[in-house]
Parts: structure tokens; sequence; C-alpha cells
């Protein structure tokens, strides 16, 4: 979502009707998903920041768009003449060539003249961030439409847009730069050269051919999406006779920012030329298209009044929703319930009816709305397996157990290395091909960490796939919190698991931790017990000898194994902790432990 | 009763007998008495004796004038000391043997010593520097001739004070002696040692009291004689009841002693819910009390349930590998489920059968499979519509969440996202409103909220509640729509669906007095025990 600038003295020019004040303007950007997010003293007094919500709105991003949609609801309708813009016949003469070598590149070029806009610091700054805001966020950082403007009258149309060699004949001086060069060189040296390189130059491989608008004498406008020329890119204060350009990859994208602007330098007083793309293929808008102009997809949608009612919950009829529709800025034709609603050209947003009903209720602003509560009935209830765990955690609890909470994303540092499991020098994203792994169930256990290829930091790039680290890192911090230590967590772990579609499988665990001057065995087994026996499994479990495990003192670990039969299972596991470990940790208490998943006790206790 | 009377009684309730014995005792001295002196006088031991005249002093019973406190230094042996006395100093200890054998190496000196090495090695060095012992050419220890000079000779007279004061204190027991008894040498040898070792392992241990001298008050000696009661009655009182007492009786006929009950008890640690979890559960109640249940999901997810059944279009901002944390191994899900795989295709290229002109590009079916870090909990609402839920339903879900972001103050690794789903025939956007109001109501306790347009891909009409907060002003509690047709309808659910969540985050943070979320998830243990929740 983006952030603007704007200066409120000049979105209370653009929007007119006598001067809003600023309490006034901030009612009104409910209609734009806008908020003011403080100000911006560096821009001027009167300047504050508007954070706009909608990113399918790109026209409201820019001080013109927003006093758009604040004047029709004021106004109740589209108060401004756009027809130059969208609907005079396209200006004689005035015409892009694209050539063919482009299709495959970089395919869609549009542009448009305005005359009767002079351009003063404040308006080329505005109309800088409007243009940055709209390549960078709508564009994709100009991947998808990037934009120029142009001192028109130094122009000689037709310009051609032409596909020119990489490091050929045709070079041009950058702005910035005081030599001309190659597209190449520019690609190479140039600072926006290099930012945007990777546009042209798909998948690493350096592009043969680069797009270049060229006017009629031979003098280069510009290399885009890359950069301006200084021969006819740059624009000084004074100039009223302008040429402004879009290139990109879909023709409808292109078009709408061509709208935007158009339409906002109309808002400034301008009049537009609309200029005609000439393709030798097809653009999705055809071979000969204008700019700009209202294209239709995405621009309208059907709606009915009784979808409108059913959606807002309002009894409305067709008139009411005609008209709010207008002070949206949408016309209408409705006819026996129906209503096809258009929206102007600088908006493309329109995917679906409901759309249209989001805009009469944003029209109508949710104050209207009277807040009614749903009548259906329906059992509240918590998952099973929510269930179990409140009824474990409050069982801990009652054996004296304080809960503590961890974060799931963790390292292979504690998860491993520190437990005794996998060389420290093996790197965080070692595979410990082979290594033992915690205990666990059903064994043997998946043995890979859940790893991502983007952390932010070491000690966040792992998903946790056992209880223990998270305990033993609380006891770590907590040498001088009053013994003795007795704390639990029940949470998720993830563990890697081959079978699963997502490659691991999400485990709801339960562990306890006992550390104090004699913490031993028999005190984890003391607690495991109390919890086995509530559960119903104090005479059944058992704790079954295996293997020594490195993260616990030798023949001091067992696998605890309960349920009836074939039904049998290894529920979890319990230790003294090894001192190995301990000193890992930096922990000076012996500490004793057991971990159960949960997910396995579940269906073992409800029999 | 006047209220002086009064006073005087209530204090005379709370005599203990210890008490009524050191007042009774320091009614009967001439002048100001010390502690020592009421033991001595009484039948009380003398940190009985001065513990009773603390609490009398509280009481406003015996006044001790601060002009009249005598500080007193005294010096007392340690176990440390005990051991000495008993197998010698260190340094006596290694000369005796030197003196014993002709000539030793340092080794085997060490070995015939039971003294840790650095000690052994400070207390040859001593011997060494002193000129008691002298190391020869071959490296063999030798003691020194006597008659001692010089240093030699000082070094030996000091041995031999330090033996006679241990032997001295050792002697006089637990009773330490006054500063004053002890001579110059003795003096230095302390200072000696103490310096050495420290206060805690030293042979002597140096203690200054102050000595305080206690005189009767006014209200003091109008307690006397119920001072005496108290002593009576004590004689036939039981302090702690005890099973005896109850099995033969002998309890019959006497009375307990009165407690003091503002001392406050040794500090117990008791087991008790995390206060995050606490604040967590709450919510979960109010949502189980407003007829939702619960949903729950993994923590891996494929690209398909966290964003493309979710109409986020493949382009969109936020799917940019910045934002979410991607699987290393395996990189994607074996498969996705049809048909939501394709009808979520279609729905994105051009709407399917869902009534829309979707997003018009190309779905790349590959991408679905993807597997990154669950980066929102609405990745459970598509789940479980695709689960055929009930309608009329609700449902919520409590998911930890992941998303790429620094770790800061108000950026925690993982997070809770509470949110959920309203379906029903009738759901309008009154009922989305009605039911944010509620949430406010219910789990923020607050009244006075208000509603705004927003924006998220999945839902149409977007609304976001804020509400006034009693602390924090407006807050932005939650967002919430009611999902696009292009959601729903891929995955067969042809009823209106209102989407919502909740920020929780903020408002546990206050509710807990903290203000670096990293907190929440601390691992220290006073800092958790510190934390409480008010009911």
């Amino acid at each position: 979502m983006p952030t603007i600038t704007v200066d409120l003295d000049d979105l209370r020019g653009l929007i007119g009707h006598g001067a809003l004040s600023e309490e006034e303007i901030e009612g009104h950007l409910a209609l734009v998903k806008g908020e003011i997010d403080g100000r911006a003293p560096e821009e001027g007094e009167a300047a504050v920041r508007i954070e706009l919500q909608d990113t399918n709105r790109p026209d409201l991003w820019c001080p013109e768009g927003i006093a758009r949609q604040i004047r029709a609801k004021l106004t109740g309708k589209i108060d401004r003449d756009y027809g130059s813009a969208f609907e005079a016949a396209p200006g004689e003469g005035l015409f892009i060539d694209a050539d063919a070598s482009l299709e495959k590149l970089r395919p869609v070029v549009g542009g448009f003249v305005v005359q009767g806009v002079t351009i003063d610091d404040a308006g080329l700054t505005g109309f800088v961030q409007t243009q940055e805001k709209l390549v960078d966020n709508y564009g994709r950082r100009r991947e998808n439409v990037a934009i120029g403007i142009y001192d028109a009258s130094r122009i000689a149309f037709p310009i051609r847009y032409a596909g020119v060699p990489r490091d050929g004949d045709v070079t041009f001086t950058p702005l910035g730069f005081e030599e001309a060069m190659t597209p190449g060189r520019v690609l190479e040296e140039h600072p926006k050269g290099k930012e945007h390189a990777h546009i042209l130059d798909k998948g690493g491989k350096k592009a043969d051919t680069v797009p270049m608008l060229i006017d009629a004498k031979g003098v280069v406008l510009s290399f885009p999406p890359v950069i301006n020329s200084r021969e006819l890119g740059e624009v000084k204060p004074g100039d009223d006779h302008l040429f402004v350009e879009a290139t990109g990859h879909d023709a409808y994208a292109v078009t709408l920012a061509l709208n935007i602007l158009a339409a906002n330098m109309v808002d400034r007083g301008g009049t537009i030329r609309r200029v005609t793309t000439r393709y030798p293929y097809d653009t999705g808008l055809g071979r000969e298209t204008v700019a700009p102009q209202a294209f239709g997809r995405g621009q309208s949608a059907t709606t009915t009044v009784r979808d409108v009612a059913r959606f807002t919950g309002l009894d409305v009829d067709e008139a009411e929703v005609t008209t709010r529709l207008l002070e949206y800025g949408v016309t209408t034709e409705a006819k026996d319930g129906q209503v096809v609603a258009t929206i102007p050209a600088w908006r493309a947003d329109y995917l679906h009816s409901v759309d249209v009903v989001e805009d009469y209720a944003i029209a109508r602003g949710f104050d209207a709305f009277e807040p009614i509560l749903p009548e259906d009935w329906s059992p509240g209830k918590l998952a099973p397996e929510t269930e179990l765990e409140d009824h474990l955690r409050d069982r801990m609890i009652g054996f004296g157990f304080e809960e503590i909470i961890s974060n799931l994303l963790s390292s292979r540092d504690r998860e491993r290395v520190r437990m005794g499991l996998g060389a420290a020098d093996a790197g965080s994203d070692a595979e410990d091909e082979g290594a033992q792994t915690p205990p666990g169930s059903p064994p043997p256990p998946g043995g890979q960490l859940v790893r991502i290829v983007n952390p932010m930091s070491e000690t966040f790039s792992a998903l946790r796939d056992w209880l223990i680290p998270s305990l033993l890192r609380v006891e770590a911090a907590s040498a001088k919190a009053l013994y003795p230590h007795r704390v639990f967590e029940a949470g998720e772990v993830a563990v890697a698991d081959e079978k699963q579609n997502e490659g691991c499988r999400t485990e709801h665990r339960l562990a306890g931790l006992i550390a104090h001057a004699s913490a031993s065995f028999t005190d984890a087994h003391g607690a495991l017990h109390l919890l086995m026996d509530d559960l119903g499994l104090g005479e059944s479990y058992e704790l079954v000898a295996t293997a020594d495990h490195p993260t616990f003192i030798p023949s001091r670990m067992g696998l605890v194994r309960a349920g009836k039969g074939d039904a049998a299972r290894v529920v979890g596991f319990i230790g003294e902790v090894h001192p190995q470990v301990l000193d890992a940790w930096g922990i000076r208490a012996p500490v004793a432990v057991f971990e159960v998943v949960q997910d396995i006790l579940g269906p073992i206790v409800r029999g | 009763m006047s209220d002086a009377d009064r006073s005087a009684a209530e204090t005379t309730a709370a005599l203990s007998p210890y008490e009524a014995r050191a007042l009774i005792a320091i009614a009967a001295s001439s002048g100001p008495v010390t502690a020592d002196d009421i033991a001595a006088s009484s039948e009380l031991a003398v940190d009985q004796a001065r513990s009773s005249a603390e609490f009398l002093r509280m009481k406003g019973a015996v006044d001790a004038p601060e002009d009249q406190e005598v500080e007193l230094k005294s010096v007392a042996i340690t176990d440390v000391g005990a051991a000495y006395r008993k197998l010698g100093h260190p340094r006596q200890r290694l000369l005796d043997v030197v003196r014993g054998a002709s000539g030793i190496t340092p080794a085997d000196l060490r070995s015939k010593v039971d003294v840790e090495p650095a000690e052994s090695g400070a207390a040859l060095g001593w011997l060494k520097q002193n000129g008691l012992v002298r190391v020869g050419k071959d490296g063999l220890v030798q003691a020194t001739a006597e008659p001692f000079e010089g240093k030699a000779a000082t070094a030996s007279a000091h041995l031999a004070t330090t033996a006679a004061l241990l032997a001295r204190l050792e002697d006089a027991g637990d009773e330490a002696q006054p500063w004053e008894s002890i001579s110059p040498e003795e003096a230095k040898v302390i200072d000696e040692e103490t310096r050495k070792r420290g206060k805690a392992r030293g042979p002597f241990k140096v203690d200054t009291t102050t000595i305080r001298y206690y005189v009767m008050t006014d209200a003091g000696r109008g307690l006397v004689d119920a001072a005496k009661g108290v002593i009576a009655a004590a004689e036939n009182e039981i302090g702690q009841l005890t099973s005896d007492h109850l099995r033969d009786g002998s309890w019959k006929g006497k009375s307990f002693r009165r407690y003091s009950m503002n001392i406050r008890p040794p500090r117990a640690v008791a087991g008790r819910r995390h206060p995050y979890r606490e604040f967590l559960d709450r919510v979960k109640r109010s949502l189980i009390g407003l007829g939702f249940e619960q949903m729950t999901g993994g923590l891996v997810e494929s690209e398909f349930w966290n964003m493309d059944a979710l109409f986020m279009p493949q382009f969109h901002p936020a799917r940019a590998i910045h934002d979410a944390y991607y699987v290393a191994k395996p990189t994607h899900a074996r498969e996705i489920e049809q048909p939501y795989l394709d009808n979520v295709a279609a729905a994105h290229e051009n709407g399917g059968d869902t009534g829309s002109i979707g997003w018009s590009y190309d779905f790349d079916r590959e991408r679905t499979r993807r597997l990154l870090l669950r980066s929102q909990g609405t990745a459970l609402s598509a789940r479980m519509l695709s689960k055929v839920p009930r309608v009329p339903g609700k449902y919520f879900g409590m998911a930890r969440c992941f998303r790429c972001d620094t770790v800061d103050a108000t950026h925690a690794p993982d997070f809770f996202q509470v949110e959920g789903i309203v379906l029903g025939e009738e759901i309008s956007l009154r009922h989305l409103l009605g039911l944010l109001k509620i949430f406010a109501l219910e789990i923020a306790q607050s009244e006075v909220v208000k509603f705004a347009p927003t924006y998220f891909p999945f839902t149409e009409p977007s609304v976001e509640i804020h509400m006034k907060h009693p602390r924090l002003g407006w807050v932005e509690l939650g967002g919430s729509g009611v999902f696009r047709p292009e959601l729903t309808k891929p995955l067969g659910i042809d009823v209106p669906v209102i989407a919502w969540g909740l920020g929780l985050d903020r408002m546990a943070m206050v509710a807990l007095g903290i203000n670096d979320i990293r907190e929440l998830f601390s691992g220290d243990l006073e800092l958790i025990r510190g934390k409480k929740l008010r009911p």
C-alpha cells in the first residue's frame, strides 16, 4: 500500500468547493481508503503523508485522483470534461511506430501530448511522485510499466519505438551523464542502468536488442525502461507542451497508467492530444491503439438492485443505487432492477459485480449501515487437539509447573549442535545426514529440520522439531530465578516427514523440565507419572530403554510407551540431560525432562 | 475504653512471651541495658533478647537513643579456621614436612600436604620469601637452620602468633572475641588472612555490631503488669499445635500463643499459565462464547493455500520472496488438491465460473506447490471452506504466522493471528459491522467503534474497525470483509462468507505492561513471574 505526500493547499485547490478544513478532508479520505499518516514538514508546512490501502486503485495514489473522488461526492457526479483525453479524435500526425523486434522484448508503448499545463517546480515534483508510485507499485519497479515525460515542442513525430543493438551505432547521452554512450554501456555504468538492467537481461542472459524511442529526426528520446536522453528527455520548469509515454508488457496496464496521468493533466487545466501507436503485431488491444482510452476490460460490471440490497442489508431502490454510484463517479444504465455500472477510464478494478456493491457502500458511507448481529445459531467449540492441550496444561499447572511460550523459529545450533546432535562446524544448513536426531515418535525420527531459504538471521532459520531446546533456553536465561524450576511448554513443532504432502507434519507436543541443585530422573518421572495417571494410563505405560542418546546421560533416557496391545505406541521420551549439553547452554543446575506428542497420546487416551 | 487504653490493650495482646520477658528484664534494671544484659537477667538467648527488644522498640514500649549506640568490633573463628587449628596453617604444615625431610622436591612436598595446589604454591612462596626454607641447586627444598634473623625471625613469630590466635579463638567457641582483646601482632595476622582469602573463605570472621542501650518508655511501664500476665499464660500456652497434642489431648486447658500476622511468608514458586497464553485463552473463550468453532492447520503451507486460494494474484507485491519465509527442502508440495487447483487457476486467469473477469494473467501452476511458512491465518479459512463447513457456521483460528521481518521491539520472529469466517445465506455488510462491534465489546471491552473502508485482495467490501481503547485511544482492532466470490466459489461455497482478523499483539502488550514484543516470548522466568494479567 503506497504512502504519498500531499500538500493540503494543493489538494484544497484541486477539490474546490470552498477551502475544506483539514478535518473535513480527513473525513472524506474514507472515500479513497486513505488515512493521514502524519505531517511531512520537510516537504512544506501544509504537507501531509497519506496512506492509501487499495493496491487496485493506482488512480488514487496522487492528489489529483484523491481530489477527483472527493469532488464526485461533493457534486454528485463527474464534474469535469475529460473528453479531450478519452473521446476526442486522435491527434493528427501523432504516431508511434513499433519495430517488430520489440514483440518479444517489451511490446507495448503508448503516449499522449498535453498542452496548457505549465510545469513549475512544485508541479514537476508532484508529477515525479505520481510517476514513481505508478512505476514502483503498479508497474513493479518499471518491470511492467515505465513512464517518461518530455518537452514535446522539440520532438518530431512520428516517433519510432525501435529495437536497437545493445552496443551498435545508436548512442545517446543519458540524464546525469556528459557523454554519448551505447545502451549497453548505460546498463553497465549508469546507476539507473545497473538498477534496471535485470528487466531487459532476463534470467541473467544479456539482451542483444534493447528498446529505444527515437524521433523522426533520429534523435533519441529515451532508453525505456531505464533512462531518458539529455537531448530530448529533460523537462524544465516553464515547459507547457509535454509528451508523456509509457512502455511495458501489458497493453491494458500501460494504457491505464497513461489514462491516470492524462486525467491528472486535465485536472491541472491541460488539454490532451491522443497519440496512436502502430504495431506490426497484436497487443491485446489491437495493432493500432490510441492512448489514453477507455478500454472496457475491468471498467464495467453488471449487478442488480436486489443484490445490492442483499449484500448491504439495506432496503434500496434503483434510484438510490444509481444516485449513490454516480456520487462515486460511476455511471449506470439501469433497467428493471438490472444495473450496468461503468467506471471512468482511469480505473480498471471492476472484476466482479461485488466491486460495484462496495463502491455503492463507500459512497453511502459505512456510518449509514446500522450494525446487526447474525441470527443464525452455531455451537462454539474448541478443536479436539486444543481440548487435549488445555487439559494437559491445566494438569501441569496443578503439578506446580510454570508455563512458558517460545518462538517456533529456531536454529540448527539450538535444535541440534547444543543438544549434542551434529557437529558445530558443519554450518547452519548442514543436513546432518546419518547423525542422531531428537528422540521422538514414531521412531525413527524424521531427521532433518524444516529450514528456510531466506532467513533474516541464523538465530531464526529453522522450525523447531522438539520442545526440549525451548525449555533449556528458559533454564539458561533463568539461573538467577528462584529455584526449584519446574517449567513446561505445550505447543507446535514441525517434524520433517517425507510421507506428508508438505514434507513435514505439524505436531502438538508437551514437555516439562525440572531443574534444581539435585534434580534427577526421578523428578521428571514423578511428574510424567502424575500426568499419565491422570490420563488413565498410570498402570499401563512403560519406559523403554534405548541405545544411549547424546542428549542424555547414558542409561538415564527412555522412550515412553503407552496403549494396549497392537495399539501401543511410543508417545514420548524422558531423561536426565547430559552435562555436556548443559555446558553448551551454560546451565549450572542438573536438568531432567520429558516430552510427549499430544497427537499420539490423544487417540490412546480417548480409546 | 479510651483510645490510649485500647491501643495499650492491643499492644499487650500482641506481646509475645519473649517480648514480655524482655520487657520485664528491662523494667527491672536500674539503667539502660544491652541485649546481653537482657539475656543475662532473663531466660532468653542473646539473639532472642535482641529481636524481642527490637520488636518492643517498634511497638513503642522501649526506646534506644541513637546517641548511646556503640559500635562493637569482634573476631571469631570460621570453619576454615577450625580446620587450620586442627591440621595447622598451610604454611606451618609445609614447613613441618620440609623440616622432617632432608631435602624434598616441590612436587613431593605438595603431595605430602593436603592443600589446594594454588594455596600450597603461595604458602611455599611465602616461606621462601621470608627465608624459612630455601631451594638448593639440586632443586630440593631445605629448611633454614635456627636461629632466625631478620625476616625469618619475624615470619617465624608470625606463624606462632597465628597458631596461638587460632587456638584462643577456637577455645572461645561461638563467642566472638572483642577487638580490644586482640594484640597488634594478632591484628596483623587477621588483616593479612582476610585480605588474602576474602571474608568468606578466610579463617577469621570479623564482625561489627551495633550495641543498643534500651530504656523503658511510659507506654512500656504501663505494660509491665500485662507482660507478667503474658508470661504466666505462656507457661500454659501452645505455639505450634502438633499431632501429639491432638492425640493425647494435652492441648486441653491450654491457651494458644498469639501470632503476629503481618510477617511476610517465605517466597514460594507456584504453577501458573504463561500470561500471554492466558491472554490468548481469554480471547479463545470469548470466541467460543460467541459460537465460533476452532480451526487448526499446519505450520508449513503451499503457496496455493496461503495465497492462490485467497485470490491473491501471483504478481501481488505481498507475494514477493521478501515477505514470506520459503522452505529449503522439500521446496514443493507433492500435489495440490483437485478440483480446487483447476478452479482457482481459472478464477485467476479469467474468473472461471465465478462471475468475475479474473486477474487476466498466465497462472503458474508450478508455483502453487512452493512451500513456505504460513504467513497469514487466512490460510486456515481457505482450507476450512474446502472441507464442506457448516452453513450457517462460524469458525475461528489462532495461528502462529511467520513474516520476513528483522526482529525488533515491534516484530517477533513469529506471532499469533486470530481470525475466522462466518458463513450464512443472509450475511450482509450490516452483519459484518455487527460482528466487528461485538468483537470490540467482548474481546477488547470497548463500546466505541468506527468503521472505515479498506482493501484486501480477497474481500469486497473490506472494512477495518477502530475502537476507543480506555488507555490507548483510537486503535485498529482488525480488518474484515466479505470474501470475494472468486475465493469462495472455487472452493465449493455458494453463500456469502464474512472473513475477519484481529490484531491482538498490541492489546496483549498493554495488558501485560510490555513495550517490546520480544518480551512476550522471554526466557527469563523472573520476568515471566512478574507479568500479571488482571482478571
